[in-house]
């Protein structure tokens, strides 16, 4: 299954420069493209989701192929996803998730979506236990214990990845594609959500807030390392910082600006530091901290949203600070024509752009995108997009 | 002013909440009284949470709040159905295991007094039609997070439809927007848990 590479010469250089001039709001010629789709791909191409994730190989592959693809109806410039793959990703999720995982093909039919459990895997008992043993030796423990993954298995799981790692980091950048976003750094909330379920973390943070953050404290070096290292795979321009139960349409105020800024900020801090660029992958609705987001040294990060978070009022609030990636809807993708496609990339170029903006997908296009609202993103995108 | 059990369970104070029950439960209180008491806390939680002052996490914590509340008079009682204001089924649409925006919508319309028939996580079309004719609902809500669940909401309404039942049908989650439910053939879109109360007001 090894990929062919084409060699596209500058392109890649161009690209680059490209995304660099956005996050530094400086002039470009044209808004670039970004795509990140790991289900469609799958159904683009003719396998189902339960190929797609029993195969690292495969998942490298269909992601490569369907860029290339797409690339006969305009520009695909920059890739917001690892060229990786995730390989195992009962073990992938799970570990960034502190959960289970169900995969299509195996508890699922072949072609449902993934989708990590919520169960209550961390317990309350657990928080002194890893107060007492401290972070990195409960993690160890849980992958091992709770999740079920030896030490072996964790070095099968990622023998895939590593392997080839160089090989396809380089041959994509070759064929022109900028990685944007290499590598995850997971915010300790989500983690720690994650293990406990929602509904439990949530009580925790009414119940024991002193204790959840000083575990919260604890986590964080491991994530920052985490994040960092896993992007040495593929020497990318960024990493996503994530953030999904982070939201601020999800928590009070009282809540994110004591849980959730203030790990972000050393989190932007250390991924500045080791010359990545902070990807903040904020799915959901931030519309009401947009001004606080400013705590983020200017024109080092992108501010990635999926289409709930009011994108015209980031701009207003953020423009000149921080560079936009966004948003078309997972529901367009699914539910739209490529008139709809069209209408909102057109619009989206005109009020975001020139400057400071990368057209994206809002966080992954759905696997079930009709192929022809993806081909459209991609032409809207090339057209709208020229300056 | 309001009660101060009602005020307690709106300011989420779950320590002052189940003091005040077991205080009120210990004195003889009429049950229903103290059921009423947080349903009103639960109600103004719901205002709270329209006028922007409470957020997801909040309406979470009110639900466990008022799940657990119910749970310890219930001990102590068995409330009478008969006064429900109506049946709701609710449920994930086939394909979709969120369950945490169903499950703020549950508690909510519990708290509005209505009789919750909670199916759970992928539920099938079949399911919901059962669940709609046992209980007589007059609604049936469907939840969905990702958008594979937009097909099974489509087959649930066209199911609901075939076997002649008289229910309108609200959907609501992450990635639903107007377009869907017209293409799902819903009746209404409820664009966050209280919109799903005010939904069932407006119909039952």
């Amino acid at each position: 299954m090894a990929i062919k590479y084409p060699d596209r010469g500058t392109l890649y250089d161009e690209n680059l420069d490209r995304i660099k001039r956005v996050i530094a709001f400086e002039e470009v010629d044209r808004i670039p493209v970004s795509l990140v789709s790991t289900g469609f791909n799958s159904q683009y191409l003719g396998y189902t989701l339960a190929d797609y994730v029993k195969s690292p190989e495969l998942q490298v592959k269909v992601q490569f192929d369907a860029m290339e693809k797409l690339r006969n109806f305009g520009r695909v410039d920059a890739m917001n996803n690892t060229p990786l793959g995730i390989g195992n990703y009962k073990f992938g999720l799970g570990s960034a998730w502190f959960n289970k995982v169900k995969l299509p093909g195996d508890e699922l039919p072949d072609n449902v979506i993934w989708q990590i459990m919520e169960e209550e895997l961390i317990t309350v008992e657990d928080y002194d236990l890893i107060l007492d043993i401290g972070w990195d030796e409960f993690k160890k423990r849980f992958i091992k214990e709770r999740l079920g993954f030896s030490e072996l298995d964790q070095q099968e799981a990622m023998a895939p990845i590593m392997l080839n790692a160089s090989r396809d980091a380089e041959g994509h950048k070759k064929a022109g594609y900028v990685i944007v976003n290499g590598g995850v750094m997971v915010h300790p909330f989500d983690t720690l959500s994650g293990g406990r379920s929602m509904t439990q973390f949530i009580l925790d943070l009414h119940r024991y807030p002193d204790k959840v953050e000083a575990i919260m404290d604890l986590m964080l070096p491991s994530a920052i390392m985490a994040g960092i290292g896993g992007a040495s795979l593929v020497e990318p321009t960024g990493i996503w910082l994530g953030g999904w139960r982070t939201a601020s349409g999800m928590l009070s105020p009282k809540i994110w600006d004591r849980f959730v800024l203030p790990y972000y900020i050393k989190m932007v801090e250390a991924t500045v530091a080791a010359g990545l660029t902070p990807v903040l992958h904020f799915d959901q609705d931030w519309t009401r901290d947009l001004e606080k987001l400013k705590a983020f040294p200017a024109k080092k990060c992108i501010l990635n949203i999926d289409g709930m978070t009011d994108i015209r009022k980031a701009k207003e609030v953020l423009d000149g600070h921080m560079a936009i990636m966004g948003d078309v809807p997972a529901a367009i993708f699914a539910a739209g024509n490529p008139e709809d496609v069209h209408n909102y990339v057109r619009d989206l170029m005109r009020d975001i752009g020139p400057t400071g903006f990368i057209l994206g997908v809002g966080c992954d296009a759905p696997y079930n995108t009709k192929p022809e609202n993806m081909e459209a993103y991609v032409e809207a995108g090339t057209k709208y997009g020229v300056m | 002013m309001m009660d101060q059990l009602a005020q307690a369970m709106s300011d989420l104070e779950e320590e002052t909440v189940f003091k005040l029950i077991d205080e009120r439960l210990a004195s003889g209180t009429d049950p229903m009284e103290i059921i009423a008491a947080c349903r009103e806390g639960m109600s103004d939680v719901g205002k709270r949470y329209e006028a922007k002052e409470y957020y997801v996490s909040d309406l979470i914590m009110a639900g466990e709040v008022f799940k657990q509340s119910m749970a310890v008079i219930g001990e102590n009682f068995q409330a009478e159905t008969g006064d429900k204001k109506g049946a709701v089924v609710v449920g994930t649409a086939q394909g979709d295991i969120h369950d945490i925006g169903k499950d703020i919508v549950v508690s909510l319309l519990q708290a509005g007094n209505y009789d919750v028939i909670d199916l759970g996580v992928d539920v099938p079309p079949a399911k919901f039609v059962e669940a709609a004719r046992e209980s007589g609902a007059k609604v049936v809500g469907l939840s969905g997070l990702l958008t594979i669940s937009f097909n099974a909401m489509k087959e649930t309404v066209d199911a609901l439809k075939a076997a002649g039942l008289d229910v309108k049908v609200m959907i609501g989650g992450g990635s639903i927007t107007e377009q869907v439910r017209e293409q799902v053939g819903a009746d209404a879109l409820g664009g966050d848990a209280q919109a799903a109360v005010d939904l069932c007001n407006e119909w039952i």
